[in-house]
C-alpha cells in the first residue's frame, strides 16, 4: 500500500483573506489546492539562494535544490482530498469598498490621510475580501502518494517557510502532517469529482513550477539587466575616448557593443507576470456519515442538490407543485441517460412502479419561511436523492443537464404553463441566503428533534372515521398514518404528532385552501364555492379518487433525526416537506 | 502566570523554528462592559460584519469590525512616532530610524518670509512628515518628491539631489529580501509592516516585502443599534426655501434672488437651510440615502432585517453596536522576518556564520521592533474613533506558536522599550547599521506647491474628506 501525504496548515489570525479570482469582492473558500501550491511555490522562490549570492554547493542550495525536486514531485500528484473546518462555523465577512491612499496618483485631492491630516492624498477604492475559518487546522491529504519518503524532509523545511496564503494578512503556519500524530477536530472532507461537484478549484499539474518560473521571468530579467549595466558602462568609456587614438579604441568597443547589443536583443525581458492556472477541477463533499453515529437519518441524502431561481416571475409557495413537476419533467426528458433510470422516474422500465425502500428522486421547493418577515416566496427548488443512490450515477444523469462543457452552471428552463418560464441554476458556492443552503432543511450534520412541515402533508390513505361526525378520531387515525408514514422514510417512530390547517413556519399558506360560497354565479365545472385566502391547492388524486386530506404536522423525536425529511404521498413532488423546527412549541 | 518575554527567549524564537507570537486580548468599551461603539463605517455607511459560531450559543452570533489590519498598522507606527515625539525613546536610550520631510520653513501665516511666494506658503501647518506616517513608508511619494541635502556623514550637499536619487535612495532602489539591509538601516517598519516600492525607477516591478505583523479588532456578539438626527434651532421656527443670489450665496427673500426662465422665477439654491447647518430638522432614524447605495455596496446584506434583503434607500441604517467584547488579535510572523537577508553593504550574502548572526541580529530587533509597537499601541486603550474607546481586559499576553518551545510570556510596554534597547545594542555588535538620527529631508518647490493647492481644495470643499476608509 502506498503511503499517503497530508499537509495541514492554520491560519494564525484566524482568517483566510483571499480573493475569488472569477469575483474581486468575494472571498475564495474553499482554498483552491493550486493557491495552495503558489504559496508553497512562493515561499521556495523567496527563499532559494540566487545567483548573486556566494556560496555555491553550500548546504543552502543544496536544500534549496531538494526543496525544488519536491515541489516538481509534489505536482505530480494529482489534485488532493480538502479535510477543512466544518461549513457551519465558516463565514465570510460582509464585503465593503475601502478607500486606500494611493502612491501612484499625482495631483492635489481633497481627502486628507488618516495618519498626517494636513496632507491630503487621492483614495481609491479597495476590498479585502476574508472568510472566518477560526483555529481548527486544514488539510490537503493525498492518500497515496509514492515516494514521499524521499522527499518528506525537504517539504516539511519549505511548509515551515510559508507565511501566508492569499493576502499578505492572511498568515498562516504550515507542516508536513504526521497521520499518526495528529487529533483532529470534526472537519468536513471533499473529494475531487468533476461530475457532481459542488464547486470548482483551480488546481495543478507537471509543469507548474516552470510556467511559473516563466511568468515570473527573473533570471532573463536578470542577464538582460545585467547586460544593459555592461553597454551602458561601454557608451561611458566611448564617450570619455578622445584624442588621436580614440579611433582605435572605439572602434574595438563598437565591436563589443555590438555583440552585446545583439545578445540583449536575444533575451526576452517581459516583466513579470501575475501567474494564472487554467486547471479547474470540480470538488464535493465527501460523505460525512462517520460524524454523524447515532442519529437517525431519513432515507434521503443530506446532499440536497439546490438550483437558485435566476430569472421568471416571483412565485408563491402556493404555486409550488407547478415548479416540482416541470423540474421532474426536465429532469426525465433532459438528464444525460435516457429512458430515465428507475431511481429518476419512480417507474420499472416495464412501467411498474417502483418498489423498494428506497425510494426515488424527489423535486421539493425551497420557499423563503420561518422568519420574521417570511412572506413564501420560492428562492430555487432543491433535487433530493435516495442516499442509496451512487454519486457517480447522479452526476451520470444530471452533469450535462446542470453544467456546460466548462463545468459552470447551466441555466436551466422551466416550462410553467400560465405561469411563465422559469430558469434556475445550479447554486453558487457563494450562496449565502438561508433557503438555499441545504443545512437549513436538513439539520445536518447534528440532527434536529422537532420538525415541522412547510408544504402539506398528503395522507397516504384515507382515514376511515368522518372528520366531520367524529374530529377525535380522525385526528387519531391521521396521526397513526403520519406515523406510518415516517416508518416509510426510515425514521423512528415520532414521541409527538401534531396537526392543523396552519403551518408552525411562518411564511407558508394553509394545508388547503378556506372555500367560500359562489352565489350568482354558475359556472360549469365549479362546485359552487371559490378559493378564500391563501392555501395549497389539493395534490392531484390518481385516477378518479377524490383529493386525500392534506394536513401541516408537528412532530418531535426522542433523539435528532437528519434530513432532508419528506412525508407522504406528495413526498417525491415537494408535498410534506418538513423544516427543523428551534422555537417552543405555539 | 505567564514569564516576562526577555531577549535569550526572542533570540532564541526567531532563530528556532516557531511560526509567530500571537497575542489575543479581550477588550471592553471604556465606557463599561455592555454599553454602545461606533465600528468603522464602508463606503455608503455600511458596517463589516460577519458572523462566528461561539460557545454556548446555538445559533451563529453576528460580529463587526472594530479596526482593520491597515489602520491597525497604522495605529502601531502612530505609537511609535508618540514615543519618539515625547522623548520615551531618547530617555531609555534607544532610538529607531527614521525619515522625516520637514515642511515648517513653509508655514509662514504672518508672510514673514518674504522669499516665500503665496503658492509655497501653507494654509494649514504641516510640520514634518516621518516614514511612519507616510502612508506608503519609505517608498511614499512624499518621500521620493523630497530632497536630500545632507550626505551620509552629515555633510551638507553642493547641491540638493532628489531622495530616489541620493546615495540613500539608490541603496533604497536595489533591495530585496535576500539584501534588506539598506531598509535595516533606514525604515526598518517597512519590513515589519510590509512594503511596496512602486514609484521608484522599477515602477510596479519595485520590490515588495509582506507584512510580518497583523493586528485586528472585532467586535463580537453584536447586536445593531440605531442612530437618530435631529436639530432644533433656536432661531428659525420653520425652515423657507432658499434662493440663490446674483454672487451665489443663498437667500430666503425671493426677491433678491436671480430670476431664470420665462416666467423670471426666483432660483432655487443648490441646498437645502439643513445642510447649511441651520434650520430644524424633524427627529427620525439615521437612514441609507439615495447616494449611499452605490455599485460597490448595493450588494450589502441589510443587518437590520431578517429575511438576508439588501441594503435600500430609505431603509433604517444601523447606528453604533453592543458587543459581548471586543478581541484583539496580534500576529508576528517569524519565519517572514527570516526570509530576509543583511549582507553588508556593497558585499554579496555568503553562508558563513557571521553573516548567520547578522541576520538572526536584525530578525531580533525587528521582532523586538514589532513587538514594542503593538505594546505601546495598546498601552493607552484603544482611541479608535468617536465614541469607540476601547480598554483591555487584562495585560497583553504573547503566545510563542512553536511545537518544541512554545509558552506564554507578558510584555509591558517599558519591558518592551528596553528589549528593543539590547537587541538595538546585539545589533549594532554584529556590525548591522542602524541610524539613531532621523534622516531630515526637504520637501520639493513642486511638493509644497501641491500641498499648498490640495490644502486649497481641501477648503474649497469645506472638509468633504471623500469616503471613510482607512
Amino acid at each position: 500500500m502506498m503511503p499517503p501525504l497530508t499537509i495541514g496548515w492554520h491560519y494564525l489570525t484566524g482568517y483566510a483573506v483571499a480573493t475569488d479570482p472569477t469575483r474581486r469582492d468575494r472571498a475564495e473558500w474553499p482554498p483552491h489546492p493550486g493557491r495552495l501550491f503558489m504559496a508553497i511555490a512562493a515561499a521556495w522562490f523567496e527563499t532559494a539562494p540566487s545567483r548573486l549570492d556566494g556560496g555555491d554547493g553550500s548546504p543552502e542550495r543544496q536544500e534549496s535544490e531538494e526543496e525544488g525536486e519536491a515541489l516538481r514531485w509534489l505536482e505530480t500528484l494529482g489534485d488532493p482530498e480538502l479535510r477543512l473546518p466544518v461549513r457551519e462555523q465558516v463565514f465570510e465577512r460582509s464585503a465593503v469598498t475601502v478607500y486606500v491612499p494611493v502612491n501612484d496618483k499625482a495631483g492635489p485631492s481633497s481627502a486628507t490621510l488618516q495618519s498626517a491630516p494636513s496632507i491630503t492624498r487621492s483614495k481609491q477604492p479597495r476590498s479585502f475580501p476574508r472568510v472566518w475559518v477560526g483555529d481548527d487546522p486544514c488539510f490537503m491529504h493525498w492518500p497515496e502518494a509514492e515516494g514521499v519518503a524521499q522527499y518528506r524532509a525537504a517539504l516539511n523545511r519549505l511548509c515551515g517557510k510559508v507565511t501566508r496564503i492569499g493576502h499578505s494578512s492572511s498568515l498562516v503556519r504550515m507542516w508536513v502532517d504526521d497521520e499518526s500524530k495528529v487529533t483532529r477536530t470534526v472537519d468536513e472532507r471533499w473529494k475531487p469529482d468533476d461530475l457532481l461537484q459542488e464547486f470548482q478549484v483551480r488546481t495543478v499539474s507537471a509543469g507548474t513550477l516552470r510556467m511559473l518560473t516563466g511568468r515570473f521571468n527573473e533570471s532573463a530579467r536578470q542577464q538582460h539587466a545585467a547586460l544593459v549595466e555592461k553597454i551602458e558602462g561601454f557608451e561611458a568609456q566611448k564617450k570619455a575616448l578622445k584624442g588621436k587614438r580614440s579611433k582605435d579604441g572605439k572602434a574595438m568597443i563598437d565591436v563589443e557593443l555590438e555583440a552585446l547589443t545583439k545578445e540583449r536583443d536575444s533575451i526576452n525581458a517581459q516583466p513579470p507576470l501575475r501567474p494564472a492556472l487554467g486547471l479547474w477541477a470540480g470538488y464535493r463533499r465527501a460523505d460525512g456519515a462517520e460524524s454523524n453515529e447515532g442519529r437517525a437519518h431519513t432515507r434521503f441524502d443530506t446532499d440536497v442538490l439546490v438550483l437558485t431561481h435566476t430569472n421568471g416571475p416571483p412565485l408563491a409557495l402556493a404555486s409550488a407543485l407547478a415548479v416540482t413537476r416541470a423540474l421532474r419533467e426536465t429532469v426525465m426528458s433532459r438528464g444525460g441517460v435516457q429512458p430515465a433510470p428507475a431511481w429518476v422516474s419512480g417507474h420499472e422500465p416495464n412501467g411498474q412502479p417502483l418498489r423498494t425502500d428506497d425510494g426515488h428522486l424527489a423535486c421539493i421547493p425551497l420557499p423563503f419561511v420561518g422568519r420574521e418577515h417570511a412572506d413564501g416566496h420560492l428562492l430555487g427548488v432543491g433535487l433530493v436523492f435516495p442516499r442509496a443512490v451512487d454519486r457517480r450515477e447522479r452526476g451520470r444523469v444530471l452533469g450535462s443537464l446542470l453544467l456546460d462543457e466548462t463545468g459552470q452552471p447551466r441555466r436551466v428552463e422551466l416550462k410553467l404553463g400560465r405561469l411563465g418560464v422559469w430558469t434556475a441554476a445550479k447554486r453558487d458556492w457563494t450562496e449565502t441566503r438561508a433557503a438555499l443552503q441545504p443545512e437549513t432543511w436538513t439539520a445536518h450534520p447534528t440532527g434536529a428533534d422537532t420538525w415541522a412541515s412547510v408544504t402539506p402533508v398528503v395522507l397516504d390513505r384515507f382515514p376511515k372515521a368522518d372528520r366531520t361526525k367524529n374530529r377525535v378520531a380522525w385526528n387519531g387515525e391521521v396521526v397513526r398514518i403520519l406515523v406510518e408514514s415516517c416508518s416509510r422514510i426510515g425514521l423512528p417512530e415520532p414521541v409527538g404528532v401534531d396537526i392543523d390547517t396552519t403551518s408552525w413556519h411562518r411564511g407558508s399558506p394553509r394545508a388547503t385552501c378556506k372555500r367560500r360560497a359562489l352565489r350568482g354565479v354558475a359556472v360549469i365545472g365549479h362546485n359552487g364555492d371559490a378559493a378564500l385566502g391563501d392555501g395549497f391547492p389539493s395534490f392531484p388524486p390518481k385516477g378518479t379518487n377524490a383529493p386525500r386530506p392534506q394536513v401541516h404536522v408537528w412532530l418531535r423525536f426522542a433523539a435528532p433525526v437528519v434530513g432532508p425529511m419528506l412525508l407522504g404521498a406528495g413526498r417525491y413532488l415537494g408535498y410534506g416537506f418538513c423544516k427543523p423546527w428551534t422555537e417552543d412549541r405555539r | 502566570m505567564a514569564d516576562a518575554l526577555t531577549l535569550d527567549v526572542l533570540k532564541r524564537a526567531v532563530s528556532g523554528t516557531a511560526a509567530a507570537f500571537r497575542s489575543r486580548g479581550h477588550l471592553q468599551p471604556a465606557a463599561g462592559p455592555g454599553t454602545k461603539v461606533f465600528p468603522p463605517t464602508y463606503a455608503g455607511a455600511v458596517y463589516a460584519t460577519e458572523k462566528r459560531r461561539l460557545p454556548g450559543h446555538d445559533q451563529p452570533v453576528d460580529c463587526v469590525l472594530l479596526d482593520s489590519v491597515q489602520s491597525q498598522a497604522n495605529r502601531m507606527e502612530e505609537a511609535l512616532q508618540q514615543a519618539i515625539d515625547t522623548g520615551r525613546f531618547k530617555n531609555a536610550d534607544v532610538s529607531i530610524p527614521l525619515i522625516e520631510v520637514d515642511f515648517t520653513p513653509y508655514w509662514d501665516p504672518e508672510a514673514k518670509n518674504e522669499s516665500l511666494t503665496d503658492d509655497m506658503r501653507l494654509l494649514d501647518p504641516v510640520g514634518t512628515i516621518s516614514s511612519l506616517q507616510a502612508p506608503h513608508r519609505i517608498a511614499d511619494a512624499i518621500l521620493r518628491d523630497s530632497l536630500v541635502t545632507k550626505d551620509a556623514q552629515g555633510q551638507a550637499l553642493e547641491t540638493a539631489v532628489l531622495f530616489r536619487q541620493s546615495e540613500f535612495g539608490a541603496r533604497i532602489g536595489m533591495v530585496s529580501s535576500r539584501n534588506a539591509t539598506a531598509l535595516f538601516e533606514l525604515c526598518p517598519t517597512a519590513l515589519i509592516f510590509g512594503m511596496w516600492d512602486s514609484t521608484g525607477s522599477k515602477g510596479g516591478l519595485g520590490a515588495k516585502f509582506e507584512r510580518a505583523l497583523v493586528s485586528e479588532i472585532v467586535g463580537i456578539n453584536a447586536a445593531f443599534g440605531l442612530r437618530t438626527a435631529s436639530r432644533v434651532d433656536p432661531l428659525i421656527r420653520k425652515n423657507p426655501t432658499l434662493y440663490e443670489t446674483p454672487t451665489g450665496d443663498w437667500t430666503a427673500l425671493a426677491s433678491e434672488a436671480v430670476q431664470v426662465g420665462a416666467k423670471k422665477e426666483p432660483k432655487k439654491y443648490s441646498k437645502k437651510l439643513s445642510e447649511l447647518n441651520l434650520g430644524n430638522v424633524t427627529p427620525d432614524l439615521a437612514r441609507y440615502s439615495t447616494k449611499s447605495i452605490t455599485r460597490e455596496n448595493r450588494e450589502t446584506v441589510d443587518l437590520m432585517r431578517e429575511d438576508g434583503e439588501y441594503i435600500a434607500a430609505g431603509r433604517v441604517a444601523p447606528g453604533g453596536v453592543t458587543i459581548e467584547w471586543a478581541e484583539q488579535t496580534v500576529v508576528l510572523s517569524l519565519p517572514a522576518l527570516r526570509r530576509l537577508r543583511f549582507p553588508l553593504d556593497g558585499e554579496r550574502w555568503e553562508p558563513t556564520e557571521h553573516q548567520r548572526q547578522r541576520d538572526n541580529a536584525a530578525w531580533t530587533v525587528l521582532a523586538a521592533l514589532g513587538l514594542c509597537a503593538a505594546a505601546l499601541a495598546a498601552e493607552t486603550g484603544l482611541d479608535l474613533r468617536s465614541r469607540c474607546l476601547l480598554w483591555p481586559d487584562a495585560d497583553m499576553t504573547w503566545t510563542l506558536l512553536d511545537r518544541k518551545n512554545g509558552g506564554d510570556f507578558t510584555l509591558a510596554a517599558d519591558e518592551a522599550i528596553d528589549l528593543l534597547k539590547k537587541a538595538e545594542a546585539e545589533a549594532r555588535n554584529a556590525t548591522l547599521p542602524w541610524r539613531t538620527e532621523p534622516l531630515v529631508l526637504t520637501p520639493s518647490d513642486e511638493l509644497v506647491k501641491l500641498v499648498v493647492k490640495s490644502q486649497r481644495l481641501a477648503m474649497q470643499q469645506d472638509g468633504d474628506s471623500g469616503d471613510g476608509g482607512e
